[in-house]
């Protein structure tokens, strides 16, 4: 909760009485408040006074030590830096030594109770909890053993973090950091802070290495607050006009040792990257091949005339010369990351073909049963031309539109493929005895095809390619609860006519029965893949439909209709319907081989079996753009030079962030640090305290960032505590 | 004072494991009491002392005790003393001298104990000394009066309760209980004469023969924990 106001409350508790003291206060102008307080009288009375009792008593694996058998001391070390909280006491007597109890060096749950106060007023507190960690044995007549152990950071040190927050999560760093610790079982008391907007995988990571990270743009330190529960809290110097914790002067403490800072970066460079907003609208990218080099046009030498003879023009390819010999767009259009729709274009040199025949009904042309001759160009080659030489044209586009659903997985893919192509048509009817179909062109590999630009045909060119749609391939995908794909739709349409017998509709050149005069656009396959999946969503096989044009065929003439290529079937015509089923298993061998089936045919390989696709995560399309905050600190060049400290913190998601982040790090380089050694107090790491010593000068609030606690009961009881103070400049 | 530290000028010789050590004299008797006791000096100059915090219910300072009994020569004593060191302690040693213990209260605790048990719960004292001048004297706060003293077995002790004014200590034990808790910080005395457990101290190593005649013996007896 933001301080929107501090009070302080003061009050004189009779010392007399040992019961708490109770200060009470209300607000008077403005909204109505009370403030209430309550004062331990024993929490302030155990650590101050001329003459106090210690001890401290160890709880191993739910049993009480016996005084007789605990030794001292008990020392334990706190830091804001780590969560862990270290700790050892000691131990004497051979039912302690290693040989015969695990307990003092396996994973044992032990407490250690402190007791403090004056006489009479005894207070007793969990001062440490955790596990045991390992143990050092002495020899002797009696196993003497320092017991070191750890808070429960220790039992998650090494936890390993395996999870993802897609972009716009809509998480807090908080809720990521609680969720993360319930997986591992762990109870936390963690502040929101901010939303986390960028993408986060944990990559491995270590626990508390991740959380020290992940919660440094909040200013997060962690601590086991119980068995069960960590805590984040701010350790920051508290400035007036709140008070300090504690007040420490040369009465409150045995010694003081003060370092000045040492040398400091003048220069901090936090790198990270931040979030860019994709919602600019869509962004088109072109890129643009072209290919040059030394080329000429090809020139067709000779043509054909209307009367089939050829007659050689007199010209020939010419010399090459560097130019453009193809060109190549590409054009991306982008929506964040996400890409919608892509167009790539080629242009080239390029003659469409011509027919060599042409077909034109009665009366009968004189070529074969019918035929007329075509005017064409013909190509060194002997390739049939409608122009007399190459010219600079569009040679394709391909144009890819994919489909996404809500959480940006590509569901489909639609794409359309324009080039120069045919469409088969028909040259008779069938039955007929001459080619009985206008303006239907052969070509010079023997078929028959749809003649374009018309125009061209009382001139007797039949140009038999147009540059148009050729084909359409559209690809669904469909995925299962586990996010791996299950099926996947591949339908193709291209102009295709349905064969069939060739004494029913109509007849191809080739002598190809056709169900249309005209090849129509339409769907020609299928092929649908179903994905069997193991539990764990890996891929065990497939199952391979192919649907497609086709019909029982019988072998040779035997069938009811000749379809006219050699192939004869008791259908008539093609239908739309299953060709062909193919089964492929997959067994895992081992680590490095697998087994294939197909339809029953055993292959090993190599590596591992093919995976699924899998369903996209929606924050692959965000869009992240390297961040960097610099932050310059004069007095630390002027002092020290121009040292320059690169800080690579992933997790700072803006520059407010980052700002702050390099600020906090500067503030603990740059500082004057006091070593305190003084009776145990209250006062923990993260707590501010206004450190007094005239003799040199001190008057600072200060930090408490380390804190290192010895109860030694003997020769003599001695309890101590050297505590690290940082005072920023 | 309303009572005379009751065994002074009572000629009581220390008993060993029952065995009085009568008609033979002794150099000296000392005592040495330890207390863990630390202090520390703070950088203004001042010192904070720190101690033992006391379990519940035990005396707040609790002396650990070391006695040299330093026998010029041991006479007849000398079979009888040096059988019982042939075995390992612990060793009863009764000094028939008060020692004085401390108690505050917490207005809730009735009952405390005592470090050791009592001497003249087990023994009699040597020579004829009258027992009821080694009895314990108890009372609340430094000036107040002695509590009505009532010794009871075990038995005894758990079953009933003290009377107002009185104070219940269990014979042979450790424990005495008064009627109601002493008030949070009042304090509770008592001068009792313990029965000590000992072990024979590291030092006790050496013996010098003078004459042929004498059988000198310097005992260092260690309180046991």
């Amino acid at each position: 909760m933001p301080i929107v106001a501090t009070a302080r409350l003061r009050g004189r508790v009779a010392p007399a009485d040992l019961g708490p003291g109770t200060l009470r206060g209300s607000v008077v102008s403005g909204s109505t408040a009370t403030l209430f307080a309550t004062v331990a009288r024993d929490v302030v009375e155990s650590f101050s006074g001329p003459s106090l009792c210690y001890t401290f008593a160890v709880k191993l694996h739910d049993e009480w030590i016996p005084r007789t058998e605990l030794l001292g001391p008990f020392e334990l070390d706190e830091s804001i830096d780590t969560v862990a909280v270290l700790f050892s006491f000691g131990l004497s007597g051979r039912r302690w030594s290693i040989e015969a109890s695990s307990w003092v060096w396996s994973r044992t749950p032990v407490e250690i109770w402190a007791t403090a106060g004056p006489a009479g007023g005894l207070r007793t507190w969990l001062r440490a909890f955790g596990y045991v960690l390992t143990c050092d044995q002495q020899e002797g007549p009696e196993p003497v053993l320092k017991v070191s152990c750890g808070d429960p950071s220790i039992l998650y040190a090494r936890e390993q973090l395996c999870a993802e927050v897609p972009t716009g999560a809509g998480l807090s760093r908080g809720a990521i950091c609680a969720d993360l610790l319930a997986d591992l079982g762990i109870d936390s008391d963690i502040p929101a802070g901010a939303i986390y907007a960028k993408s986060l995988v944990t990559d491995s990571a270590r626990l508390w290495d991740f959380l020290a990270a992940f919660g440094e743009p909040e200013d997060w330190h962690w601590r086991f607050i119980d068995d069960a529960t960590v805590q984040a809290y701010t350790a920051t110097l508290r400035v007036a006009p709140e008070p300090s914790d504690d007040i420490w002067s040369l009465a409150d403490v045995v010694s003081i040792q003060s370092a000045p800072p040492s040398e400091s970066p003048a220069r901090y460079v936090l790198r990270s990257t931040e979030l860019v907003d994709g919602a600019g609208g869509v962004k088109i990218e072109i890129t643009r091949i072209e290919v040059k080099g030394l080329f000429a046009p090809v020139v067709a030498p000779n043509k054909q005339n209307s009367d089939g003879s050829i007659t050689s023009l007199g010209v020939s390819t010419g010399i090459e010369v560097f130019r453009t010999i193809s060109v190549q767009e590409v054009e991306k259009h982008t929506l964040g990351t996400t890409v919608v729709y892509t167009v790539t274009r080629d242009f080239g040199w390029y003659n469409p073909r011509a027919a060599k025949l042409r077909s034109l009904g009665l009366p009968a042309g004189p070529v074969e049963d019918g035929y007329y001759y075509a005017v064409a160009w013909l190509d060194p080659d002997g390739t049939y031309r409608a122009g007399p030489q190459q010219t600079w044209v569009q040679t394709g586009e391909i144009r890819v539109t994919p489909t996404y659903d809500g959480d940006g997985t590509e569901i489909s893919t639609h794409t359309e493929t324009y080039r120069w192509r045919g469409i088969p048509m028909a040259t008779r009817a069938a039955l007929s005895d001459h080619p009985s179909v206008l303006n239907a062109a052969v070509g010079d590999d023997d078929l028959s095809w749809q003649t374009f630009n018309l125009a061209l045909v009382s001139a007797g060119i039949h140009r038999i390619e147009e540059f148009g749609l050729a084909q359409v391939d559209d690809v669904t995908h469909e995925f299962g609860a586990a996010g791996a794909e299950v099926r996947q739709i591949e339908e193709t349409s291209t102009w295709y006519a349905a064969r069939s017998g060739v004494t029913i509709n109509w007849l191809n050149y080739s002598g190809q029965g056709m169900a249309e005069m005209v090849a129509p656009f339409r769907l020609t396959r299928r092929v649908t893949t179903d994905n069997l999946l193991t539990a764990d969503a890996l891929l065990a096989g497939t199952i391979e439909t192919q649907t497609g044009f086709g019909a029982p065929h019988r072998l040779g003439t035997l069938g009811v209709y000749d379809w006219g290529d050699g192939a004869s079937s008791n259908q008539a015509t093609e239908t739309f319907q299953a060709l062909h089923s193919q089964i492929t298993t997959y067994n895992v061998v081992d680590e490095q081989t697998y087994e294939k089936l197909v339809d029953g045919r055993r292959e090993l390989l190599n590596g591992r079996p093919p995976r699924p696709r899998f369903r996209a995560s929606t924050w692959t399309q965000t869009v992240q753009a390297p961040l960097e905050v610099l932050l310059e600190d004069p007095a630390a060049a002027a002092w020290w030079g121009g040292e320059t400290l690169v800080i690579d913190q992933p997790y700072v998601q803006n520059r407010t962030e980052g700002e702050a982040v390099a600020r906090r790090r500067r503030k603990r380089a740059v500082r004057i640090q006091h070593t305190v050694v003084r009776p145990v107090c209250q006062v923990r790491p993260g707590q501010t305290v206004l450190l007094l010593d005239p003799r040199s000068g001190i008057a600072h609030r200060c930090l408490v960032v380390t804190l290192k606690e010895t109860w030694t009961l003997a020769p003599r009881p001695q309890i101590l505590a050297t505590y690290t103070l940082e005072q920023p400049l | 004072m309303s009572f005379a530290l009751l065994t002074s000028g009572v000629p009581a010789p220390p008993t060993l494991d029952g065995l009085h050590l009568n008609g033979i004299a002794a150099d000296s008797l000392e005592v040495i009491e330890r207390e863990l006791v630390g202090t520390i000096a703070l950088a203004a100059g001042g010192t904070r002392e720190q101690r033992l915090a006391p379990d519940p219910g035990q005396p707040v300072i609790r002396r650990w005790y070391q006695v040299t009994l330093d026998y010029r020569h041991l006479a007849d004593l000398a079979p009888a003393v040096e059988a019982r060191f042939a075995f390992p302690g612990p060793h009863l040693l009764a000094l028939w001298k008060h020692v004085c213990l401390g108690w505050l209260g917490d207005a809730s605790r009735a009952e405390f104990a005592l470090p050791w048990r009592l001497a003249p719960h087990l023994l009699t004292p040597a020579g004829g000394a009258p027992p009821e001048r080694f009895a314990p004297v108890i009372r609340l706060e430094f000036d107040g009066d002695p509590l009505t003293l009532v010794e009871r077995d075990t038995s005894d002790y758990n079953a009933g309760s003290p009377a107002v004014g009185e104070v219940w200590v269990e014979r042979g034990g450790q424990r005495l209980k008064l009627e109601s808790p002493p008030a949070a910080g009042a304090r509770l005395i008592a001068h009792v004469v313990p029965l000590f457990r000992c072990v024979v101290a590291a030092e006790d190593v050496a013996r010098q023969y003078r004459d042929p005649v004498r059988e000198p013996r310097k005992i260092v007896l260690l309180e046991a924990a």
